[in-house]
């Protein structure tokens, strides 16, 4: 038995039945969550990115993770931060950062994790920050400020109070 | 043959929960069980299979279940202890190593991008199959000596990433570790359930891996000696690529306090310890010299004797840097 | 710098160390109230992961469905053990090569595939491509499709149908050059052809520029022997493009969704131009390939009225397949095996065989151009050796160099040899054409000394006429503002580069960190002038608008939603005209019968600018018709604004629109509907082709540092600059200016297939080791867009356009150039390739 909460809500998975252990995280969140926002562009060999979920807060790989391995973890997807209101996507949308919108949600959780971990990050931060997700379409420029307004906005959140 | 949303060859998952459990499911699958970690490079061999059904394995052997965990940096009696399994994005942002190991946390900052940083571990970076384009082009559609095969594609096809320190065992794969040559450079040991070997010692070629270690063996642990307080060390790496990229020349240097270590990689099977630059170094010599002693006995062949003046400039570079005096120039 | 003091420069987007964007207007245009200015974009849902993409649709009891790929550059399927498949867990259908369901009276048994020079003949529909028996390149679908219940099951019936299936491997070709030789093996035998040569005539190239004919392959416009024998100096070379360009056939592998169900046939595609029946009806060539909804309706059995097309969301697409018989081959697949089947399919093809296909331009250009010493090009030679053009509709250098100078003599011919590598397509290009321009122009500035800005302007113009004065009365004559694009583009670029104190001769500027510093520029016309699509008056484009009683509309067409804010730019354009409130109007793309777009896709919006802008002055005149009817007013005396209809003298005395719609329902009920001809400038059909003149420029800096001793390009800082005649949503050109400009870059820096050249294999058609950048190489970027209204859409349009790419490609090869004082005469110019071009490899 496998038990994994995923956007807040806690799931419990049957091994040999529901999941097996080849059963790749991001096929488990797809096909039996509905999770769609998690993509392929490189075949699952691990290189665009466009699969990135977060694990315990770490950016990770969902096509190159075992589900099975992710037993008492705490995974979070973009559904979870649309949700929430996260102050990613609205930045992201009206910064133009996404054009055909495929490698998007990879790049909000990439850009989750850099703000979580750094939440007044530099551009050379962001850049290095969400190095590990491709786009094809040349959002980079315009997702460098969609990341900017976002640490912003979490900035004047916590800053708390009224201005 | 690749089909989109290709699932992995089947295989069974064994979360050991010692390293004596490891090693005993390791046994008994006698070769068709792999270690398995982070998962970033083994998971892609049971996505793609590049080798024949006889290499694929049958079982994976979770280590990362192990208790305690060998999840771990800490510096006991001027000695760095990193565990197996420490994931390399932590090695990078560890004060301890880039105060003191400078090129070990440039090169795990090296590597890949951050989600394989944090998935990614030390040993299997170092481990890591060969990444030739022939090797793992999927469904064994090049099945070479690494392999069980006789011929190698490369040096007859196109090479122009391949070695330019000639073959091993009829292989001329470069070696893509990033955390390979720093560790040659700083001398580190590898501590395995059986033994402790230099590290210069680990790699081989052998069909396929590319260490000395046996079936039942494991990493366990890799230590480096603080080096004296007037060393400093520094990384470099050269891809096409800012991210992503394996490297296509990599260099790692200990320089000062009477150190000299120069070690090179992606250009052989196996990292290339430069001793006649050490040499050099250690008898007065000059950063540039050097650099052109490093690259002593390079075959230069039409399609990759670019990385010789490249692999030449980055050993010129890295030393300049970690003696203070030189800045990138113009990259990496 | 002259002209900036005289300009309103806008800068409506939040800017960032690498991306800077300005809108260049004359205090004379107009200011719209919606149109050019920053709105918050209507398609943000998608990055929720809320909005299916193409392969996040599933349908009840749907199968999935998969090709063996061909392991060799060159073979037969002999045989194949299809009942072996067919007992497989999962298995559902099994079609082999060669079944008959495949198989058409006339059609070489066993031996057809698609390539991009098959035609769909939509009246006998040569479905034996879908699966062909001969595989021509490596990663091929051939032999053996398979549909099963789920991908796990899908996967093994395809690795086990590799041992069902007898290979005879054949002697392949991959170099253009070899391919031409006389012993050179047949590359494609199904063509039935003793040699490579592509017969053009039978290919059926298509005549997309007036002035070569069908079928050449030889074409030539004025004296180019005279025009040598008048110049002061001729340079000759040669330059070799192995540009790939992955993603082409977008980022999201392909898929096609069939369902045939009780004689209605339902698709899912994503292919950027649903077209319903083909291209350039009345024209004696064969219709285009690409998917057409006439092809499906022809193999699924059903009459064109029951095929209903869905296009969801997906991982786009930049033109590239579409003009590919291959894109057609997925859908198709689908549709067969939905037929036998009974259920839904989905068809799932690979990054190898569909996004690793090869760029247009791929290929040998050997060059000959003569100039005078004041820098007059009086003739350009170019012999090439290279996929068949732009997917077969032109010459390589037939195109945009004669479309916008005064170049008058001109030779161009082209060989096309069939090889055994994956089809060629297009997208972001025009490469083929602004490589040309651009290689002819970069060399003759570098041989002259001359700054290339100069080189450019000296031979502006259009079919060998110069742009002043000739061209600047034509422009008044036809009704555009005589304005100089290309010196209001260079001069913006210029200024924003600082070019003057930058510019040097080649070599001629090492830096302290022993980097070569090098500046680079390259220029060409606007993508496309709307006439040259050529559409006939009875071609259908059509756009419909229906208001809601809450005061909300939705315009109804179909279109795919590629990812140009294409429901933002509409809704401006509709809103702006109309008096409706932007953020009351939605887009529905999906409406069956109403068109939008022309058909290439790449010109969206010379086109749909017309649409959108007839569609909201039909919809304010209706409001106002209606509206006067309820007050009592004539239309005149009204007036529409942020949706309330009002009287102009007496602004209190108003209603709402939801409130008109919610009275007059049956007024409003069928729709208001426009076409887009009456608000498209210029005529539709020109006068005569040689009238037709692309008046809008673009042009490109590029300012690079190149490291000698490892042969590193390092992008320093771009400057992009198109006339795109109009801005109407700044976010969105800037994306496009953007993206095409970082493509470019990549092109020419890294994007490559590598192929064994023992076996064909294509070795790296792996993200890990194809150069597609991520945004750790990102560079600075200065784009503005222009106004000039020179266009021939609605305001005076004329878009971005695919040209960014090419053209940045182009100022890089230059920048490069002037770093090192050496040509790099192959690329994708990769760190050995420089290295050997300085004599250090």
């Amino acid at each position: 038995m496998i038990r994994l909460t995923v956007n807040g809500k806690r799931y419990e998975f049957k091994v040999g039945v529901d999941v097996m252990p080849f059963t790749a995280l991001r096929e488990l969140l797809r096909d039996r969550l509905g999770l769609t926002s998690l993509k392929e562009m490189c075949e699952g060999e691990g290189v665009c990115g466009s699969c990135t979920v977060l694990v315990d807060g770490r950016p990770t790989l969902s096509c190159l993770t075992l589900a099975v391995d992710c037993d008492g973890k705490e995974i979070e997807t973009v559904e979870g931060l649309a949700e929430s209101g996260h102050p990613l996507l609205e930045a992201f949308s009206r910064n133009y950062a996404y054009q055909c919108g495929y490698c998007t949600p990879g790049f909000i959780m990439s850009a989750k994790a850099l703000l979580d971990r750094n939440p007044d990050p530099s551009y050379e931060d962001i850049v290095r920050g969400l190095s590990g997700n491709i786009c094809r379409c040349g959002t980079y420029a315009a997702i460098l400020s969609a990341t900017r307004e976002a640490a912003d906005a979490l900035k004047a959140r916590r800053g708390g109070g009224g201005l | 043959m690749i089909l989109m949303g290709r699932p992995f060859r089947r295989f069974e998952l064994i979360n050991a929960g010692t390293v004596d459990e490891a090693v005993r499911a390791l046994s008994k699958y006698d070769g068709r069980a792999w270690p398995f970690a982070g998962g970033t490079d083994v998971l892609r061999v049971l996505r793609f299979r590049p080798l024949p059904e006889d290499l694929m394995p049958d079982a994976l052997v979770n280590l990362k279940t192990i208790s305690p965990s060998m999840s771990y940096i800490k510096e006991e009696d001027g000695v760095l202890r990193i565990g197996a399994t420490t994931r390399l994005a932590d090695i990078s942002r560890d004060p301890l190593v880039r105060s003191g190991y400078q090129a070990l946390a440039e090169a795990a900052e090296a590597v890949a991008t951050p989600q394989i940083r944090e998935m990614g571990t030390i040993a299997g970076n170092i481990s890591q199959l060969p990444q030739c384009l022939y090797f793992r082009k999927p469904d064994d559609r090049f099945h070479c000596a690494r392999k069980g095969g006789s011929v190698c594609y490369a040096q007859s096809g196109d090479y122009r990433y391949h070695s330019i320190f000639g073959a091993v065992n009829n292989c001329i794969m470069p070696n893509t570790s990033d955390i390979a040559p720093a560790l040659v450079a700083v001398g580190a040991r590898i501590v395995t359930n059986k033994r402790t070997l230099e590290a210069e010692g680990f790699w081989d070629v052998r069909v396929p891996g590319n260490t000395v270690l046996d079936r039942d063996e494991i990493i366990t642990e890799i230590q480096v000696t603080r080096p004296p307080p007037g060393a400093r060390s520094k990384f470099l790496k050269f891809a096409v690529r800012k991210s992503i990229d394996f490297p296509l020349v990599n260099v790692a240097v200990v320089r000062g306090d009477g150190v000299a270590r120069v070690a090179l990689n992606a250009v052989a099977p196996k990292p290339y310890r430069a001793y006649a630059a050490e040499e050099v170094l250690l008898g007065g010599g000059s950063e540039e010299e050097a650099a052109s002693a490093a690259l002593d006995g390079a075959v230069p062949l039409q399609m990759n004797r670019w990385k010789i003046s490249v692999a030449r400039t980055l050993v010129k570079r890295a030393l300049l840097m970690a003696s203070g005096r030189g800045a990138e120039g113009g990259g990496p | 710098m002259e002209g900036a003091e005289h300009r309103r420069i806008k800068r409506p987007l939040r800017e960032n160390p690498y991306l800077v964007f300005e809108q260049w207007q004359f205090p004379e245009d107009p200011e719209f109230k919606v149109i050019g200015r920053y709105v918050e974009p209507k398609d943000g849902r998608k990055i929720t992961g809320r909005e299916l993409y193409m392969r996040d649709i599933k349908l009840p009891g749907m199968l999935y469905a998969g090709w063996l790929t061909s392991p060799y550059a060159h073979a037969l399927v002999r045989s194949v053990d299809a009942d072996a498949i067919r007992s497989m867990p999962g298995v559902r259908d099994v079609l082999t090569c060669k079944d008959p369901d495949l198989h058409v009276e006339g059609s070489p048994e066993g031996l057809a595939a698609a390539g991009e020079l098959e035609p769909l003949n939509v009246k006998r529909p040569e479905i034996a491509f879908v699966l062909p028996c001969e595989a021509v390149f490596e990663g091929q679908p051939v032999g053996v499709a398979v549909a099963a219940d789920n991908m796990r099951s899908l996967y093994d019936a395809i690795w086990a149908a590799r041992s069902k299936v007898n290979w005879e491997e054949l002697p392949f070709v991959v170099d253009r050059d070899e391919a031409l030789r006389p012993d050179a093996p047949v590359a494609q035998l199904f063509r039935g052809q003793e040699t490579n040569a592509v017969d053009p005539k039978s290919a059926g190239l298509l005549p997309f520029v007036p002035w070569v004919p069908s079928g050449a392959s030889r074409w030539e416009m004025g004296n180019p022997d005279e025009g040598f024998r008048q110049a002061d100096g001729i340079v000759e070379f040669e330059v070799k493009a192995n540009v790939n360009m992955w993603g082409g056939g977008g980022v999201e592998p392909w898929a096609a969704i069939a369902w045939l169900h009780d004689g209605h046939l339902e698709l899912w595609i994503r292919n950027q131009v649903p077209r319903k029946t083909g291209l350039f009806e009345g024209l004696e060539s064969p219709p285009p390939k690409g998917l057409t909804m006439e092809v499906a309706a022809a193999v699924a059995g059903v009459p064109l009225s029951r095929v209903k097309v869905h296009i969801p969301y997906f991982g786009t697409s930049y033109g590239g397949m579409n003009w590919n018989g291959y894109s057609v081959i997925p859908t198709l697949l689908a549709i067969l095996f939905s037929r036998r089947t009974g259920r839904p399919v989905m068809v799932l093809a690979d990054w190898s065989s569909w996004s690793g296909i090869i760029g247009e331009e791929e290929g040998r250009y050997r060059f000959k151009v003569g100039f005078k010493r004041d820098g007059t090009i009086t003739a350009v030679e170019v012999r090439s050796n290279v996929t068949w053009g732009i997917a077969g509709l032109t010459m390589p250098g037939s195109w945009k160099i004669v479309e916008s100078t005064s170049i008058k003599n001109f030779r161009v011919e082209g060989v096309y040899p069939y090889t055994n590598k994956p089809p060629a397509a297009c997208y972001k290009h025009g490469t083929t054409e602004c490589l040309v321009l651009n290689e002819v122009f970069s060399r003759v500035a570098a041989a002259l000394g001359m700054d290339p800005t100069e080189l450019a302007l000296r031979n502006d113009g259009s079919m060998g006429l110069p742009m002043h004065p000739d061209l600047d009365e034509i422009k008044a004559a036809q009704g555009f503002p005589v304005r100089d694009s290309l010196r209001e583009v260079v001069e913006a670029g210029k200024r924003a580069i600082d070019w003057d104190h930058k510019w040097h001769r080649p070599g001629a500027m090492r830096l302290p960190n022993g980097n070569y510093h090098g500046i680079g520029f390259a220029w060409c016309p606007e993508w496309q002038v709307a006439p040259w699509h050529s559409v006939s008056p009875d071609t259908a484009f059509q756009v419909g608008l229906f208001l809601n009683e809450d005061g909300t509309a939705v315009i109804r067409g179909l279109r795919a939603l590629v990812g140009n804010h294409e429901p933002s730019t509409y809704a401006q354009i509709v809103a702006e005209e109309s008096g409706l409130r932007y953020e009351d109007i939605e887009f529905d793309h999906e409406f069956q019968d109403a068109v939008l777009s022309p058909p290439s896709g790449s010109n969206g919006l010379v086109w749909n600018s017309a649409l959108m802008k007839e569609l909201g002055m039909r919809t304010r005149q209706k409001l106002l018709e209606v509206a006067g009817k309820h007050m009592g007013k004539e239309p005149g005396e009204l007036d529409v604004k942020d949706g309330v209809i009002y009287e102009k003298a007496n602004p209190g005395n108003s209603i709402s629109v939801g409130s008109l719609v919610a009275k007059y329902r049956e007024h409003f009920a069928g729709g208001i509907w426009a076409t887009g001809r009456s608000a498209l400038k210029g005529t539709l059909i020109p006068p005569s082709p040689m009238e037709a003149h692309s008046w809008g420029r673009q042009a490109a800096f590029v300012e690079v540092e190149v490291d000698p001793e490892t042969g590193r390009i390092e992008v320093k800082n771009v400057v992009i600059v198109n006339d795109v005649g109009r801005v109407v949503n700044p976010g969105s050109v800037a994306g496009q200016q953007y993206g095409g400009v970082y493509m470019g870059i990549s092109r020419a820096l890294g994007e490559e297939i590598i192929y064994d050249p023992n076996t064909g294999v294509k070795l790296n058609d792996t993200l890990a080791w194809y150069y597609v950048p991520t945004i750790a190489d990102v560079y600075p970027v200065h784009a503005i867009a222009v106004e000039t209204g020179l266009g021939y859409g609605a305001y005076g349009i004329m878009g971005v356009g695919e040209d960014p790419a090419a053209l940045t490609r182009a100022a890089l090869r230059s920048a490069v150039h002037n770093a090192i004082g050496r040509w790099v005469n192959e690329d994708p110019m990769t760190p050995d390739r420089v290295l050997r071009a300085l004599g250090r490899a």
